[in-house]
């Protein structure tokens, strides 16, 4: 009887912790956790699918040119023109579109994170200028640079990543940046300085994760972004480069053969248009989790 | 009001300049030069050639060569179209693209702000997830797989409106459909919040406490308000519009200037990949710049 009260006065006195209370939030929004379920069996399927398939992504077979998708022949997902299993080259583009949006994302995030954690601690001056640095960025044709660059150096795959990353960190520094010029103003940083700790190491140590949260909903949307913008250079003919192919570059092959082969275009379709929507579900339903007082 | 422009167009010069300096990098940074063509050509075609481009000159006098024809909004002659100046491929090409992204983002407006403003009234309402549902929808939905798909439906399947090319307005349904998609869902999620936020403002209270009708306090007090961050949204937008119409113009085989954009950039064609991103560029800072004027105007906090 004793223990049992003071078992349920310890639960009292340890209470929620944030990261708890926001992954309670998170599972009570079910269309949140459907989408992560969801793209959780598309990670899935795009890492270990074409492992389990029979064909690969690039052996052509002119005997089964334009297969409709069937379970009869083994071509789930059907064959186009060169009679290339669309199955496989489906997954396959979707690991080369996953891997470009999370690594793209990566690099992002740390150029962002640092940027906008340095700006908003330093403060004064500094701060004035790096912000003006960021101001002007934002108001160039970025995607434009992205393709003259592509032109200008050929196309690979690590420029593709190092030319996006570079794009996409100007968000996350200014949303950094804001919330570090609150954090900033914390007792426990206070208490940091006077504990003889130095610039860069409250920066890292103190400022860097208590972003955490915000970074967490950021990044979960700025992944969807990225593979949208890679998807529109090698649906441009600009992105990857054949035989290698991504979600841009199969919409790209469905379209010019749409009426005669309409499931080239159609299922990469899907798999895109799904992957970013279960992005965009968890990053709102994040942003809800962690901030509730703007639902 | 006039200092404060004043202020802002000097504020845009550095932005130019960084663009103009920037693309001039990109350009010489590249590998090879834009004369390495199919043919091999004897030395001294060569350096008659590099004489007629300039590229013989030290690079800082290129720079400043560059600046000065940039100036007088002389972007060279194309590469690809021989004997063609990318001055007269903008001229025909641009006219094109304005028309669908003017008409892109109006429809993108015209859709978007009812729709946002309803989700808002209704919150958490059944009218709410579905204009929400569908503002995610077009969010995820890019336009190189929408505007394919409705050729699929519309132009393949049923004869209803042209596959491609420029004929008649029907011609211009599908592209601007395709291109608005995008914007009309950012648009209602930004107005849904921002209505939101000014519905549970003090002066709305205020204005209800004091007996206005409904009608009156949202259309005269709550929708100006709420309109702000659309309108700081118009740059950014007006920027993706353009971007978003390089790859319409393509699926849809319109002779506008982002369909130039895409096949100087599969040709290497650099005076004309140049020329298009300056001029794209110097457009979108000028609509930042007008979209700032326009906001300090409408929102009474912005002091000059």
């Amino acid at each position: 009887m004793i223990s049992r009260k003071r078992d349920s006065l310890e639960n009292a006195a340890r209470g929620n912790s944030l990261g708890r209370d926001a992954w309670r939030r998170l599972k009570a929004n079910r269309a949140a956790m459907a989408s992560l379920v969801l793209l959780g069996l598309i990670t899935l399927a795009v890492v270990v699918g074409p492992w389990l398939s029979p064909f690969n992504y690039y052996s052509q077979d002119y005997d089964a040119i334009w297969t409709a998708p069937s379970w009869a022949s083994g071509h789930f997902f059907g064959t186009d023109a060169v009679g290339r299993d669309l199955f496989v080259r489906t997954l396959n583009g979707g690991r080369i579109s996953l891997m470009v949006g999370i690594v793209t994302t990566f690099v992002s995030l740390i150029i962002g994170v640092t940027y906008g954690a340095t700006s908003g601690y330093l403060g004064g001056r500094t701060d004035n200028l790096m912000m003006r640095i960021v101001d002007i960025l934002y108001s160039l044709p970025f995607m434009f640079f992205v393709i003259l660059l592509v032109v200008f150096f050929g196309r690979n795959l690590l420029l593709l990543f190092a030319a996006i990353g570079a794009v996409s960190w100007l968000d996350m520094a200014r949303i950094v940046r804001g919330q570090t010029l609150s954090i900033k103003q914390q007792p426990y940083i206070e208490a940091a300085r006077m504990a003889g700790a130095g610039t860069p190491g409250i920066i890292a140590r103190h400022i860097v994760p208590n972003l955490l949260g915000l970074v967490v909903v950021y990044v979960t949307l700025t992944i969807p972004q990225v593979i949208l913008f890679e998807s529109f250079l090698s649906y441009l003919g600009l992105g990857v480069q054949p035989p290698a192919t991504s979600w841009g570059a199969l919409i790209n092959d469905g379209t010019s053969e749409m009426s005669v082969a309409p499931w080239l275009l159609i299922i990469p379709s899907i798999f895109l248009a799904v992957t970013l929507f279960c992005f965009n579900f968890i990053g709102d339903g994040l942003r809800d989790a962690l901030d509730p007082k703007d639902r | 009001m006039m200092a404060y422009i004043v202020k802002r167009l000097l504020g845009a010069i550095p932005t130019i300049f960084i663009l103009l300096t920037l693309t001039f990098a990109l350009v010489h940074l590249a590998p090879g030069s834009p004369l390495d063509g199919d043919r091999p050509m004897t030395p001294e075609v060569r350096a008659n050639l590099e004489a007629k481009y300039h590229m013989n000159e030290p690079l800082i006098q290129q720079y400043r060569r560059y600046l000065l024809n940039i100036a007088h909004l002389d972007f060279g002659t194309s590469f690809q179209y021989k004997n063609t100046s990318v001055n007269s491929l903008i001229a025909a090409g641009f006219p094109v693209s304005l028309t669908l992204g003017a008409a892109a983002l109006a429809l993108a407006l015209a859709l978007g702000i009812p729709l946002g403003m309803l989700a808002a009234v209704h919150q958490n309402h059944t009218a709410d997830y579905g204009a929400m549902g569908l503002s995610l929808a077009g969010i995820s939905v890019p336009n190189f797989v929408l505007g394919p798909l409705m050729v699929l439906v519309f132009a393949v399947y049923n004869d209803w409106l042209p596959a491609g090319g420029l004929d008649g307005w029907q011609s211009y349904v599908m592209p601007v459909l395709a291109l608005a998609a995008m914007y009309v869902a950012y648009v209602t999620r930004l107005m849904r919040a921002s209505t939101i936020e000014v519905l549970r403002s003090n002066y709305i209270r205020t204005a209800r406490a004091k007996g206005l009708s409904g009608f009156r306090v949202f259309f005269v007090h709550v929708l100006p308000a709420a309109l702000l961050p659309v309108v700081s949204f118009l740059g950014p937008a007006a920027a993706g519009i353009l971007t978003g119409s390089v790859v319409v113009e393509q699926i849809f085989g319109i002779p506008g200037l982002g369909r130039f954009f895409v096949t100087g950039a599969l040709n290497r064609d650099y005076t004309l990949v140049l020329g298009i991103t300056l001029f794209y560029g110097i457009i979108i800072i000028g609509f930042n710049l007008l979209v700032d004027v326009i906001y300090g105007w409408l929102d009474p906090r912005v002091t000059y």
